[in-house]
């Protein structure tokens, strides 16, 4: 497949020749592999420094981190309860960021729907790992995270919208800001697409992010600095 | 022009990631990173380029590697190629130079 081709050369030409951001990429955590967590989260510690967005974001304007190591995104995706119960005492024992990127509707879904509302919106769940139903994070539990780690957007819904439908784009891309801002108290600056697209590939998508406010950008395979003061 | 060998090993461990369960784990990867904001420069070079050098050749051998085997591609073969350099290189790229490592602490 020539695209495939075209593209791959386009990436490897990006990797030789721009900044790269090293992320490491979770979803669930469940409590039986915390030991697990735990062993990565200390080879971590030693080869990368805690990554704030404050942190990223003059890496991004001048290619330098600004501590004594390299920086890192500690990504956990969707907005899973068990970020916060097994992830989040991890993290803090190690003096580590994390980056928990949210679908702001889960967390807002009673727990007597979450279970429905993750079958439909591949939202995955451990099966038993929470007898009082609740899977996702609580509004609660993501206050708690913003005093010391990152708290960011991962659409309202988790699910794939036409991106060529403007109500569902408000929905899932400023719908979901204005969540967090009624909930945290103020906007998010980090924005993760579901399906991957960069800024600069869809006009119409680009307008919603950028009403949105978001600062950061997250897609398949690039971290865009949107907007900000220069650090 | 890559070994049987080199060719093999990127699909052993490909087949090795891939048969992990993603929902439960930590994926290593490297994202390009882009300043889009007002004032940026038009494009910020990569501080250390011989990181990036040995980033780019790692990706351009292992995706070699899968178009010398695999007969039509797409778009996930690149995601796979990512995989494999993130997960071989997450740390070793990560490391100072040896000679550097009593050095003040400023990651370059």
């Amino acid at each position: 497949m020539p695209a495939a081709i075209d593209f791959a050369a386009g990436i490897a030409g990006l990797l030789s020749s721009a900044p790269t951001v090293t992320a490491l990429n979770f979803h669930n955590t469940p409590a039986y592999k915390a030991a697990e967590y735990d062993r990565q989260f200390a080879i971590i510690a030693e080869h990368f420094a805690p990554t704030t967005e404050d942190d990223l974001a003059i890496f991004l304007a001048t290619g330098r981190w600004p501590q004594a190591k390299p920086g890192i995104v500690l990504a956990f995706y969707n907005g899973y309860r068990n970020n916060f119960d097994v992830i989040r005492p991890l993290l803090e024992r190690h003096g580590l960021v994390g980056w928990f990127l949210v679908a702001s509707g889960y967390v807002a879904c009673p727990p007597a729907e979450q279970l429905a509302f993750g079958a439909t919106r591949t939202l995955r769940t451990i099966p038993g790992e929470y007898t009082d139903g609740r899977y996702a994070l609580s509004w609660d539990e993501c206050r708690e995270l913003d005093r010391h780690h990152v708290v960011g957007s991962h659409t309202r819904n988790h699910t794939r919208v036409s991106l060529d439908n403007p109500a569902a784009l408000d929905a899932e891309i400023v719908g979901s800001q204005t969540d967090f801002i009624r909930e945290l108290g103020h906007p998010v600056r980090s924005f993760a697409w579901l399906f991957g697209g960069a800024y600069g590939e869809n006009p119409l998508a680009d307008r919603h992010v950028d009403r949105a406010g978001y600062e950061f950008l997250f897609s398949n395979y690039r971290l865009q600095r949107l907007r900000g003061e220069r650090p | 022009m890559l070994s049987d060998a080199f060719i093999d090993e990127v699909f052993a461990d490909i087949e090795r990631l891939t048969s992990r369960d993603y929902a439960e784990i930590g994926v290593p990867m490297f994202l390009i990173a882009e300043d889009l904001s007002p004032g940026a420069a038009a494009s910020v070079p990569p501080v250390s380029p011989h990181r990036s050098a040995l980033l780019g050749a790692a990706f351009d051998q292992v995706w070699a590697a899968i178009v010398a085997r695999k007969p039509e591609l797409d778009a996930v073969d690149i995601s796979r190629a990512i995989e494999v350099v993130a997960d071989r290189y997450i740390l070793a790229l990560a490391a100072s130079e040896f000679s550097r490592l009593t050095d003040e602490p400023t990651y370059v």
